[in-house]
């Protein structure tokens, strides 16, 4: 939802002459090979996003209920193809733009009849299946074929979607898979570090996440780079974009592993009966967030060193408020990132124009900040779910789930 | 000692499971009875330190819970009905947490795996053990240190026959050594004799038997009574 949400948004502020264009772009005549295959691409993105939730829990109960096997998955099926309703209803606009709202009658009925195949063709091509390496190359081809364009395509779809369901079968007995969890061994492997436990749940949680926050994080920088290599800046501008990318990037990658923390790694209710401090838990979060920021801010000095240093001075106060949001997470529908971006990104803004403000107050404010945090660690209450649900697993609801 | 003063709690703002409850719980063993869902477990996870009152406090040794978090929890062991422990670590690993929040060697945690009968699966994580299993491992994280306040959540079930005998030992050997034990269980039997009090919370408030009558029929008909939600006699 927030992606069509920001799409939608986007499209708002681009323009009717944009959403015209866009909306030829994809299902105006002659345009259909790349774009067709682009669409095709979102939809099986859609589809990756919904299976692990829909899916959760099917492995087990539901198994001895007198329902065919093969009859159980195309149920699921049908429920990742219906999460990616907003995905489609957008795309079934751009048709209706396109054929000059729906006065070429029949190309507007191709279209929707060729996004009707998308969308199961999408689902059957990520979900988890007995027999994946048959179905998903079948599945994958139709949902490409469907909107490539014109009517023969759609049934050369139709055709492969029956084959791929035909050599399917039913749902893999592990179907409970979500959020990959991997197998914790003894042992330090790192050493030093290694042997602290708190950083190996954190790297257990996050795994190639880190990746993905990272280059979240370096979008920015990367964009910064450009600007100052392809521009002939004064000093003050090369530092201004410094300071405003530099703590961007610190702000993407700790929205990203916020994010990701809230949800792979929620409140462990047990351990809060350990001789521990909310604050110790707290300020081992923001410590790690912290370091984890380091290469980016090695990367703004490359840019402009007063701005990494700039940069430097207000990650402790932006690592202490994602601390916080983490134990937010749950309660909000932004999850962790939405506080962190919100924050995060007017504090860049306000970095980048009053840095010899922001600084002093930003280091100062550290000290509150985690105190904070803290405070929301306390204030969770970690058993909820469990007392008023019972069960998380099997749960899409459930945020521990993931 | 552990002291509720006026704890209140409530998952859902207008739904108090806990209204304002004042306690006293001294050494011994005290059993906490009533029906399904009258909040006997979320007590015990108030007194735990897992879940903040909502309103009022909670002391152990005179140290608040969440004031001086470090100070009031050194002396507990808390043994939950869901053996929640993270499925990123093995339960060695954890039990090495525990060690080194308790202050005790790592040696500890092998005695603890020990007595559990788990030295062998100890490299494994949670999500390979079966429940018995994790209830065992929580067990195991109980008996490193010499805890004083013990808090044990249905401790008895899914534990096999030998386990169960194994727990009520260690729970004699606690109330010996002078320890506050507070148990939650449906399982009355084995608890009548050892109980020195024994609570039930009704409509967010708790109502207590203390003493227990020393006739152990009348005693364990009392101890029925309360398990049944029924108000006391």
């Amino acid at each position: 939802m927030p992606v069509v949400a920001a799409a939608g948004g986007g499209l708002f502020f681009l323009g009717d002459d944009f959403f015209l264009s866009f909306s030829r772009l994809l299902f105006g005549p002659g345009s259909r090979g790349g774009s067709g295959s682009l669409m095709a691409l979102a939809a099986v993105g859609f589809a990756a996003a919904a299976a692990p939730r829909v899916c959760r829990g099917l492995g087990g109960w539901m198994r001895h209920l007198p329902i065919d096997g093969r009859e159980q998955r195309r149920a699921a099926l049908v429920a990742i193809a219906v999460a990616q309703a907003p995905l489609f209803i957008g795309f079934a606009l751009c048709s209706w733009v396109a054929t000059d709202f729906a006065r070429h009658l029949g190309a507007f009925l191709v279209d929707l009849l060729s996004l009707l195949v998308c969308a199961p063709a999408a689902a059957l091509a990520v979900m988890p299946v007995e027999r994946p390496l048959a179905a998903r190359p079948l599945a994958l081809a139709s949902a490409m074929a469907a909107v490539s364009g014109g009517t023969w395509p759609v049934l050369a779809a139709l055709l492969l979607l029956f084959a791929a369901d035909a050599v399917a079968g039913e749902l893999p007995r592990h179907a409970t898979a979500g959020t990959p969890i991997p197998e914790p061994r003894d042992g330090g492997w790192i050493p030093g570090i290694g042997e602290l436990f708190e950083v190996r749940i954190v790297w257990r949680a996050l795994k190639w996440r880190l990746l993905s926050s990272w280059t979240a994080g370096f979008l920015p920088l990367g964009a910064a780079f450009l600007f100052v290599t392809n521009n002939e800046l004064a000093p003050p501008h090369v530092r201004l974009a410094g300071l405003l990318d530099g703590a961007c990037a610190v702000v993407f990658l700790f929205a990203d592993l916020a994010e990701a923390l809230g949800v792979r790694r929620p409140a462990w209710p047990w351990a809060r009966s350990l001789p521990w401090s909310a604050g110790h838990r707290v300020r081992t979060d923001a410590l790690l967030l912290a370091a984890h920021a380091l290469p980016l801010i090695l990367l703004t000095a490359k840019i402009d060193l007063l701005a990494a240093l700039a940069v430097l001075a207000v990650t402790p106060w932006l690592a202490a408020r994602a601390a916080g949001a983490v134990r937010r997470a749950p309660e909000r529908r932004t999850g962790a990132s939405g506080e962190v971006l919100l924050e995060g990104t007017l504090l860049a803004a306000a970095l980048a124009l009053l840095p010899w403000l922001v600084v002093p107050l930003a280091l100062a404010g550290a000290p509150w900040a985690l105190r904070a945090a803290a405070e929301r660690e306390r204030e969770q209450k970690v058993s909820r779910w469990l007392e008023l649900h019972h069960l998380a697993v099997g749960d899409p609801q459930s945020w521990s789930a993931g | 000692m552990i002291r509720l003063l006026g704890a209140a709690f409530a998952y859902r703002p207008a739904e108090p499971v806990l209204a304002g409850i004042d306690l006293e719980i001294p050494a011994g063993l005290t059993l906490l009875l009533g029906p399904n869902g009258c909040g006997k477990s979320t007590l015990l996870k108030l007194v735990a330190g897992v879940e903040r009152p909502d309103g009022g406090r909670v002391e152990i040794d005179g140290h608040d819970l969440w004031t001086d978090e470090v100070a009031a929890r050194r002396g507990l062991a808390y043994v939950p009905e869901q053996p929640d422990l993270t499925p990123y670590a093995t339960v060695r690993e954890i039990l090495g947490l525990v060690c080194r929040l308790r202050g005790e060697p790592r040696s500890a945690a092998e005695t603890a795996l020990d007595f559990v009968g788990l030295r062998d699966l100890a490299h494994r994580s949670v999500r390979e053990l079966s429940m018995g299993q994790r209830r065992r491992s929580v067990l195991a994280a109980a008996l490193i240190g010499t805890p004083r306040h013990v808090l044990l959540d249905e401790p008895l079930e899914a534990m096999d026959r030998g386990s169960r005998e194994s727990i009520l030992a260690w729970i004699d050997r606690l109330l010996a050594a002078g320890a506050t034990v507070v148990a939650v269980s449906h399982d009355l039997a084995p608890f009548a004799p050892r109980a020195d009090r024994a609570f039930t919370v009704r409509d967010g408030l708790c109502l207590a038997a203390d003493p227990l009558p020393e006739d152990p029929t009348a005693r364990l008909a009392l101890l029925e009574h309360l398990a049944r939600g029924e108000p006391i006699p």
